[in-house]
């Protein structure tokens, strides 16, 4: 039986090329059925998206200049929520060098999302809503988490697997860009590139060579596989 | 001879008579519980009496206490019902309040054992009739704190998942993450705690069984398991009691470690820290024997027990809160100093927030209550043996203490690297109904269990009472005691 | 010859310590005799043997099995479930030293205790020999003797001060006989089997029994023996897959139309039979397209009615019915008032199904 091959996905956020516009935010959201809370949850800190933005202003106004941040689960090799997880929730998937959330097993300790630097975990404070026409866009491969279960970013796992499974069919290797998540999909600039560290002629591994790039809270080692370009003076 | 004249330095004195000599015997039994023996049915009639005793503002109390507890099953059960989104958590703050209760009650349960094992161990005569109360006090803690991992859980119905058993998920928990440490280490500790205080319990069972009637008699009778005090029972009882005694110190250390690496093990600046452990564990003793002068002084008044618990075990307990004050504020002072000699930013922000931010009114209260109170007081003898003094002392270091916890989990928490996410956690009605039913539950169950258990250790002040004398050296008489090993 | 076992309660340990010498100076083996108090005494004061229990070498035991659980629950199950996690080892170290010291000393104490409790012969519900004056302070002093020396003994204790005296008359023997004899082989053997004070044997025995048979039966139960379908909420969720709902036909002869479809020569009515696959399809394709508005029945009370004006026709009326197909296809096609053209949703023969369907909703 063919194997699969060993994958190193990664993605290339290109800061300068960020408008900080929010599509990968509603791509992700319809993606992965991730519930929309209520303003007013939101307001009391529950906003729940697998990737937003996070904006930094710098300066007084006039003179002020804006940085977004697109932050999503950084799919660290060494992540820090994981070990911490009693219940094997949350395990590394070796091969593909993803940081895997099984929500069947997650009990809601919550601890993963405290030893997270980075945040991107998201927990469902109350069973997720979709009213009469939105439950027909429900994505079908991705589950609908109930109440008291952590979630995150998955590099939109259904997308590789279905990908790599029909290459697998056809047999024949993947190509670069194949594999889309639905944020990069919808990137208006294309600030946002997927693709696997493992394949020399990848558009990743090229932009991983890149002199303006940097991973995020690099000095804490958790190896993250989302590397951001960053260059001089933008505004935004 | 009158009173003013003991108080006299004793070398102004002639060379006392044998009349002397009696009136200072007088004053040494009224000083010391195990100098002034009475016949042993009179001992346990002091004991088994206030069991009986159930009056109007027992049952009052009970009604109160019971209620705030059903209020607490209630708050859980709308809680799994709705999802933890009722509560004031919030992103970052994952944690806030069940687990302040969860430190906080294991730090309350940790005096317990200690002052039963250790100074057992150290063979320390005043712990004799106090050992009871604090044992019974460790079990209801623990249970009580055992029980905020569940209420904590996104999914508590699941709870079952962190035991490791042969199961239909054909999974196993993981034993790399600290809460299975921990669950681990609770297990152990509040398992070995009801042995402990189980097998010390046997002969006063007995005790109860042999002068009570009626369904009472029949329920001694089975705890009692047969106990007759045989040479064979003793030995292999003491045999038990020393194994725990050694066993349960370590655990006991290792318990309220590990629950400190809950923290210590993650990358959250302000918890990241090699300190945490014997930090976490001083915390626990200090607030732990704070809640045993109270549970003391309360069992004391409501149980009219004015002749076992006497000002001199007062006295004994606050000089211990005094020395584990002094070393709490020394680790404190580590744990604060370092980030602030550091310099990382994040930590920096804790430290004003800290000292100048929203929290600094919890800030200065806990360092008044843990550091400020305990030293300018516990030095004086009137404040260490007048009881209502030092209960208002205790009262302010379980203030203090639980301040603490929640400058160490929420407030902590809510600064990270990344300060898009910062948050400040607000306390909401269904946190604070289950905070306040935890502790009713610690006080109901201990209501429950004064009038089931023998809340003094007849049989160790008994032995203490043989074997403690008086011997005259020169002028004076002075304690002594028969070395019982 | 019977034996009698006799219990004499002394006020102190002086005269208690003084009977033990003379008993022993009768001939009364240490064995004989066991002293009853309520307060831990010395053997040294009592002039007793020091007591040589068993309670270490079961604590010892306990750690080891302790430990070996330890080693099981976590190299065991890492290597049962080899999960990375977070970059560490499969069988990291430092957590295995922790697991281990915990049960350990659980296994420890554990073992002391219940040690304890079979050592003393706990649970004892039978009658004793006892009196409960001993947890009032006094020194019972119990011992077995044979019928010639019970007098003697109880002289004996009567002249060192016992007050309250008990002599029962015991068919079994009490203590178990020491030596190397065949016979006291056999009456330890009978003691083990049903002495007087071996019911914590049986008590043991079934309390093990229990937790053998019970531990067995519930670890079948996650492997299918005992099935027992435990819900979970996730398989629960709400699920509409591609292609889940109703399935178009393709377009007979595919012309993108464009405008008016009226071509001459079309038939004036329906095109395709109302067969029961047509009405099928229709009725579906009604469920999709047209129900919003219309509602299931036809009468113009769908969901969204409320929002529109005019409001939607009643499908079922006369004067609707009464038009013929072709001018329905034209208001399918390119949409009436509030009705939006429907061009794209519905193909050319998708049309044709629902207006047979829509027929059929007279009535």
């Amino acid at each position: 039986m063919a194997e699969f091959p060993n994958r190193k996905w990664t993605m290339v956020i290109d800061l300068d090329k960020c408008t900080g516009c929010g599509a990968c935010v509603v791509a992700c959201h319809a993606e992965n059925n991730v519930p929309i809370v209520t303003e007013q949850e939101v307001i009391r800190g529950r906003g729940q998206h697998w990737i937003h933005i996070e904006r930094y202003w710098e300066g007084d106004f006039p003179d002020i200049k804006a940085h977004f941040l697109p932050l999503l689960c950084q799919q660290c090799s060494r992540a820090p929520c994981e070990p911490v997880c009693p219940v094997y929730a949350t395990v590394h998937s070796e091969r593909e060098n993803l940081n895997l959330q099984v929500y069947n097993r997650c009990v809601g300790t919550r601890y993963c999302q405290n030893n997270d630097p980075y945040k991107v975990r998201f927990f469902n404070w109350f069973d997720p809503v979709f009213e009469e026409p939105l439950n027909q866009q429900l994505n079908p491969d991705v589950t609908v988490r109930s109440a008291g279960v952590m979630e995150k970013c998955t590099f939109c796992v259904q997308r590789i697997r279905r990908a790599e499974e029909a290459a697998l069919v056809e047999n024949r290797p993947l190509q670069d860009n194949e594999v889309l998540p639905a944020c990069v999909q919808t990137c208006p600039p294309a600030a946002l590139v997927f693709g696997d560290l493992n394949d020399p002629n990848s558009q990743v591994a090229h932009l991983a060579t890149d002199r303006r790039k940097f991973r995020l809270l690099e000095e804490l080692g958790t190896e993250p596989q989302v590397i951001y370009l960053k260059g001089g003076e933008s505004h935004v | 001879m009158s009173e003013r004249q003991h108080d006299r330095p004793i070398w102004r004195h002639p060379m006392p008579k044998d009349e002397d000599l009696a009136h200072q015997i007088e004053h040494e039994r009224e000083q010391h519980l195990l100098l002034d023996p009475r016949y042993p049915l009179h001992i346990d009639e002091g004991v088994l009496d206030p069991m009986y005793r159930q009056g109007r503002l027992f049952w009052l109390v009970c009604v109160i206490v019971g209620g705030l507890v059903a209020a607490w099953g209630a708050t859980w059960l709308v809680q799994m019902f709705y999802g933890l989104g009722i509560t004031g958590l919030k992103r970052p703050v994952m944690w806030a309040l069940y687990i302040v209760n969860f430190v906080y009650f294991i730090g309350v349960g940790h005096a317990g054992t200690f002052i039963s094992a250790a100074l057992r161990v150290l063979k320390v005569e005043w712990r004799r009739p106090i050992s009871r109360a604090a044992e019974t006090l460790t079990v209801f803690a623990l249970i009580t704190a055992a029980m905020f991992p569940i209420v904590h859980l996104g999914r508590s119905w699941k709870f079952y998942w962190l035991l490791p058993y042969p199961n239909e998920r054909q999974i196993w928990p993981s034993y790399h993450s600290p809460l299975l440490w921990d669950l681990t280490a609770i297990l152990t500790y509040l398992s070995c705690s009801i042995l402990f205080a189980y097998i010390a319990l046997l002969p006063d069972f007995a005790m109860a069984r042999d002068h009570t009637i009626g369904w009472r008699h029949t329920l001694y009778d089975i705890l009692s398991l047969g106990w007759r005090g045989t040479e064979r029972e003793w030995g292999n009882q003491e045999t038990a009691l020393n194994v725990f005694s050694f066993g349960i110190i370590p655990v006991m250390f290792s318990v309220h470690t590990i629950v400190s690496w809950d923290f210590a093990m993650t990358l959250q600046p302000g918890w990241h820290s090699t300190v945490f452990g014997p930090y976490f564990v001083i915390g626990a003793l200090f607030s732990g024997v704070a809640a045993v002068i109270m549970v003391m002084a309360i069992a004391r008044k409501g149980m009219r027990l004015e002749y076992f618990l006497r000002p001199e075990h007062f006295d004994g307990m606050a000089k211990f809160l005094l020395l584990l004050s002094f070393a709490w504020d020394y680790f404190y002072f580590n744990d604060v100093l370092v980030p602030w000699y550091g310099q990382d930013p994040v930590e920096k922000t804790i430290f004003a927030l800290l000292t100048g931010g929203y929290v600094s009114p919890i800030f200065y209260l806990m360092i008044f209550s843990n550091v400020i109170l305990p030293a300018a007081t516990l030095w004086s003898k009137r404040v260490r043996t007048s009881i209502p003094a030092l209960f208002v002392v205790c009262l302010f270091v379980q203030i203090g203490m639980y301040l603490e916890r929640y400058i160490i989990v929420p407030v902590t928490l809510g600064q990270n690297y990344l300060p898009f996410d910062w948050g400040v956690y607000t306390l909401y009605l269904p946190e604070s109904l289950i905070t306040v039913g935890a502790f009713a539950l610690v006080a109901f169950l201990y209501l429950i269990a004064s009038r089931f258990i023998p809340l003094i250790p007849v049989w160790e002040v008994y032995e203490g009472q043989v074997l403690q004398g008086l011997r005259r050296i020169g002028r004076a008489l002075v304690k002594t005691r028969a070395e019982p090993d | 010859m019977s034996r009698y076992v006799l219990l004499g309660l002394f006020h102190e340990a002086t005269p208690t310590a003084n009977t033990i010498e003379q008993l022993r100076a009768v001939g009364i083996s240490d064995d004989q005799v066991t002293v009853m108090s309520g307060m831990p005494y010395r053997p040294e004061m009592l002039g007793r043997p020091r007591h040589r229990g068993r309670v270490w070498r079961f604590a010892i035991v306990g750690a080891l099995l302790g430990a070996a659980t330890a080693l099981f629950l976590t190299v065991g199950v890492w290597l049962l479930y080899p999960l990375v996690q977070g970059g560490q080892p499969i069988t990291p170290i430092p957590p295995t030293l922790i697991i281990a010291f915990e049960v350990t000393m659980l296994g420890t104490m554990w073992a002391s205790f219940l040690s304890m409790l079979f050592e003393n012969r706990f649970p004892a519900f039978k009658s004793q020999l006892y009196d409960p004056r001993v947890t009032e302070g006094h020194i019972g002093v119990l011992l077995e003797v044979d019928e010639k020396l019970a007098d003697q003994v109880e002289a004996i204790l009567k002249a060192n001060g016992a007050h309250h005296f008990q002599r029962v008359e015991e068919k079994r023997p009490l203590f178990k006989p020491r030596g190397g004899t065949w016979q006291d082989f056999k009456e330890r053997i009978a003691a083990a089997i049903g002495g007087p004070d071996v019911g914590h044997r049986k008590f043991w025995l079934a309390v093990l029994t229990i937790l053998v048979i019970g531990g067995a039966i519930g670890a079948l139960v996650p492997y299918g023996v005992f099935p027992i379908s435990f819900p979970t909420q996730m398989e629960n969720q709400i699920s509409i897959a591609y292609e889940q709902g109703p399935r178009r036909a393709a377009p007979a002869a595919a012309v993108p139309v464009q405008g008016p479809v009226l071509i001459a020569g079309l038939p004036a009515t329906a095109p395709i039979p109302a067969n029961a696959n047509s009405l099928q399809r229709g009725e579906v394709l009604y469920g999709v397209t047209c129900i919003v508005c219309h509602g299931a029945t036809g009468v113009g009370n769908g969901k969204l009615s409320g929002f529109l004006s005019p409001k939607p026709a009643d499908l079922t009326s006369a004067s609707i019915q009464g038009i013929s197909d072709d001018a329905i296809f034209l208001v399918i096609t390119q949409g009436l008032d509030a009705m939006p053209s429907l061009a794209e949703n519905l193909g050319v023969q998708d049309r044709w199904d629902v207006i047979n369907y829509v027929r059929r909703l007279k009535k």
